[in-house]
């Protein structure tokens, strides 16, 4: 379609901007973001509280202490009191009485007892402390000092070096933000495809079709539902960025020991994701928008089913957690179809060289481009076939009429 | 007719879906500012030449040119010159109807501002401007019908294209839109109307192509088309008792004759042929209670064409 006086450009962002505003509201996302805060809130906030307020200290009576040196941290709840055998008796009434909850009495280094009413939820940490105590007194017997069994039992040392220039080896707290950006990246994406599989097949059930094909050209029209909601896929990204984000900060507050590792937070590493999360989801909202072109009703067409693919290369992602310099991690660093999560989580994980980034961009781009003229011919065709949806065959001829 | 004053050129156009022809061989003219009908049975293949016209779909053959500037010819017209009514009717449900409607006239290449303010006089002009804000499923259907007409004029289209424009409304609000559709051709735009009421489409075009297997089976103003059709005038007679159709169809100034009820009968005379001779012998025959003559109507040269048509086809 000819727009004359208004360029194709201005015309696929007025497209884009409709698109994004149709199913972005704002309160949603400030409700994600206070909903975040609150949980987190909840959770540690909560537990801080009822750790400062509970009253559930722990008296045990300590029979003939001098056997072993039992010691507790200072932040046990196990209060120690020290008496004789000669008071056993006594204290045996006071537990009867529940005024103390248990009587150790140490007859010598390795006999034992505890006499308790019920079973102990303290007992791990007193048997710790026993242990702990016994092997201080087994060890001062046969002469050892603890250097000489440290040093037994010390791990084989190997010192590092590095023939290229790197960093040290991934911690697990990079781990897991690489797992969480993975995780945030699918769901990006599978909230784009949702939204580009309600917005085109609704078009095609509410008949609107008819009405924008006269007025704009297929592949105007797609252009703007692709870069729309592509958009909108990466501001749902940047706010569940952000709600994990304010999780980890409130959780800091109440002493969680979470943290955000630093090399996270590298500009230029957030720069990199974010170019990359834009191709991706560019990428995936157009295979999809020519997929969804094809369905008549979402809730039948078993075409629908095929909205799981981007599960895929996200599942081989979290391989490369584990090993993200391997051959076969790089490979599928620079293939289209996995290259968007893969990179991601190399780039958090280990130093990925720049012309690695740059050819896998270049060849995502690539893709995005031909996936684009393809999509837009198969849109054109597919948009106005009410009822019948097209064959795999019709499909394929239409796709490779793209690429003429 | 001198090509500076036609708007739209349809040349031998044919477009098939497999082994059925939608359109055959279609070719006609619409004159600048003119109303222009397109009727034809269901399948007659409207909609295929409708979606021809609006580039939606291209013809297998044959060419199309617009003219909506002056003399300059346009194979793709533009857009912003355009209004499409199609027959299958949607717009966004949710959404509420101003950011539609000011949508549909930025993607026909009207600024913002200025789509707003032509959404708001049309919504005014058709008493739904204090519904503006509301989203378009709260709206009864008839309503929704008048947003989305709306939606098809509101940037002012030199070429506007309406697909039963009058379907779903109340004879009150068809009578209205027959003013719209009037005020619209008068202000310049030339209007491609298709329509099942007949009645309405009489009133209200200049000329009508009349569709049948996708071929053109009638082409002309009213009164053109009226002058080719067969019979003369039309008269209906009630008697008071059931006549016997076979006494007055032996008159030679009879084309046809169709029962309405048990006692009424339409007639249709023969072109320039008297009725007195007709009235003698029925009256001669039985008690005739009432008489009244008709002029032949579109309705009647649409179901005596397209089942001449289909007749033709048979043979």
């Amino acid at each position: 379609m000819n727009n004359g006086n208004i360029s194709k450009f201005k015309l696929t962002l007025e497209v884009a901007k409709w698109e994004f505003n149709r199913w972005f509201k704002l309160k949603d996302q400030i409700i994600t973001l206070l909903i975040s805060a609150s949980i987190s809130l909840l959770i540690f906030g909560g537990k801080a509280f009822i750790d400062k307020f509970s009253d559930d200290k722990v008296e045990l009576v300590i029979i003939n202490s001098r056997v072993l040196p039992v010691i507790l941290s200072n932040e046990s709840k196990i209060k120690l009191l020290k008496k004789e055998f000669d008071e056993i008796d006594e204290q045996k009434k006071l537990l009867t009485g529940k005024e103390i909850n248990g009587i150790l009495i140490l007859y010598d280094v390795d006999n034992i007892e505890l006499i308790v009413n019920k079973e102990p939820s303290w007992f791990g940490e007193l048997q710790l402390a026993l242990t702990s105590a016994q092997q201080k007194i087994k060890l001062e017997k046969s002469n050892i000092t603890p250097e000489q069994l440290k040093n037994i039992f010390q791990q084989a040392q190997i010192k590092m070096n590095y023939t290229e220039t790197k960093r040290e080896g991934s911690s697990t707290a990079e781990k897991v933000s690489a797992g969480i950006f993975i995780g945030l990246m699918l769901l990006g994406i599978f909230l784009g495809l949702s939204y580009q599989f309600v917005a085109i097949t609704g078009e095609k059930q509410l008949r609107i079709t008819e009405v924008i094909a006269s007025a704009i050209s297929p592949i105007t029209w797609i252009d703007g539902k692709i870069l729309g909601l592509s958009l909108l896929s990466l501001v749902l990204l940047v706010t569940f960025a952000l709600s994990t984000v304010v999780f980890i900060l409130v959780s800091s507050i109440f002493g969680s020991g979470w943290s955000i590792p630093l090399s996270v937070t590298n500009p230029l590493l957030i720069i990199a994701l974010f170019v990359i999360s834009v191709s991706g989801f560019l990428f995936w909202n157009t295979f999809f928008s020519a997929i969804a072109a094809t369905i008549s009703d979402p809730n039948t067409s078993a075409r629908s089913s095929l909205m799981m693919v981007p599960v895929i290369p996200v599942v081989i992602a979290f391989y490369a957690l584990g090993n993200p310099d391997s051959l076969v991690m790089k490979i599928l660093s620079l293939f289209p179809l996995t290259s968007s999560p893969v990179l991601s989580a190399r780039l958090v994980l280990t130093d990925v060289p720049f012309t690695e980034i740059l050819i896998s961009l270049v060849l995502l781009f690539i893709s995005i481009w031909y996936l684009r003229k393809a999509a837009g011919k198969i849109f054109s065709l597919s948009i106005l076939m009410y009822g019948k949806e097209p064959s795999w065959k019709e499909i394929s001829k239409w796709f490779r009429e793209s690429k003429k | 007719m001198d090509k500076l004053d036609v708007i739209l050129k349809v040349d031998s156009i044919l477009k098939q879906f497999g082994k059925i022809t939608a359109v055959n061989n279609l070719s006609f003219n619409i004159n600048r500012g003119e109303i222009f009908a397109l009727l034809g049975p269901n399948g007659a293949g409207k909609t295929t030449a409708v979606r021809m016209l609006m580039n939606i779909i291209k013809p297998d053959e044959g060419k199309i040119e617009f003219y909506l500037k002056e003399n300059k010819s346009s194979h793709i017209p533009l857009a912003s010159e355009l209004g499409y009514l199609p027959e299958e009717r949607g717009l966004y449900q949710e959404i509420p109807i101003i950011k539609t409607l000011v949508f549909m006239g930025t993607i026909r290449g009207m600024e913002k501002k200025q789509a707003q303010r032509s959404s708001e006089e049309w919504l005014e002009k058709l008493e739904l401007l204090d519904r503006k804000n509301e989203k378009l499923s709260t709206l009864s259907k008839g309503n929704q019908q008048k947003v989305q007409f709306i939606s098809s004029v509101l940037h002012n289209p030199s070429f506007a294209v309406l697909d039963e424009p009058f379907a779903g409304f109340d004879p009150i609000n068809q009578e209205a839109f027959l003013t719209i559709i009037k005020e619209l051709r008068d202000k310049g735009s030339t209007i491609l109307l298709s329509a099942h009421q007949m009645h309405l489409v009489e009133r209200i075009a200049d000329r009508v192509l009349l569709l049948n297997n996708g071929k053109n089976i009638a082409y002309g103003t009213v009164d053109e088309i009226k002058k080719d059709f067969s019979t003369g005038e039309k008269i209906i007679i009630k008697f008071e008792s059931k006549p016997e159709i076979s006494l007055l169809l032996n008159d030679d100034a009879v084309e046809k004759v169709e029962f309405i009820n048990d006692t009424e009968i339409k007639i249709f005379l023969k072109q320039n042929k008297s009725l007195s001779g007709l009235l003698n012998k029925a009256a001669s025959n039985y008690k005739i209670t009432s008489v009244r003559t008709e002029q032949v109507s579109l309705h009647d040269i649409f179901i005596e064409r397209i089942s001449k048509d289909k007749g033709d086809g048979n043979e």
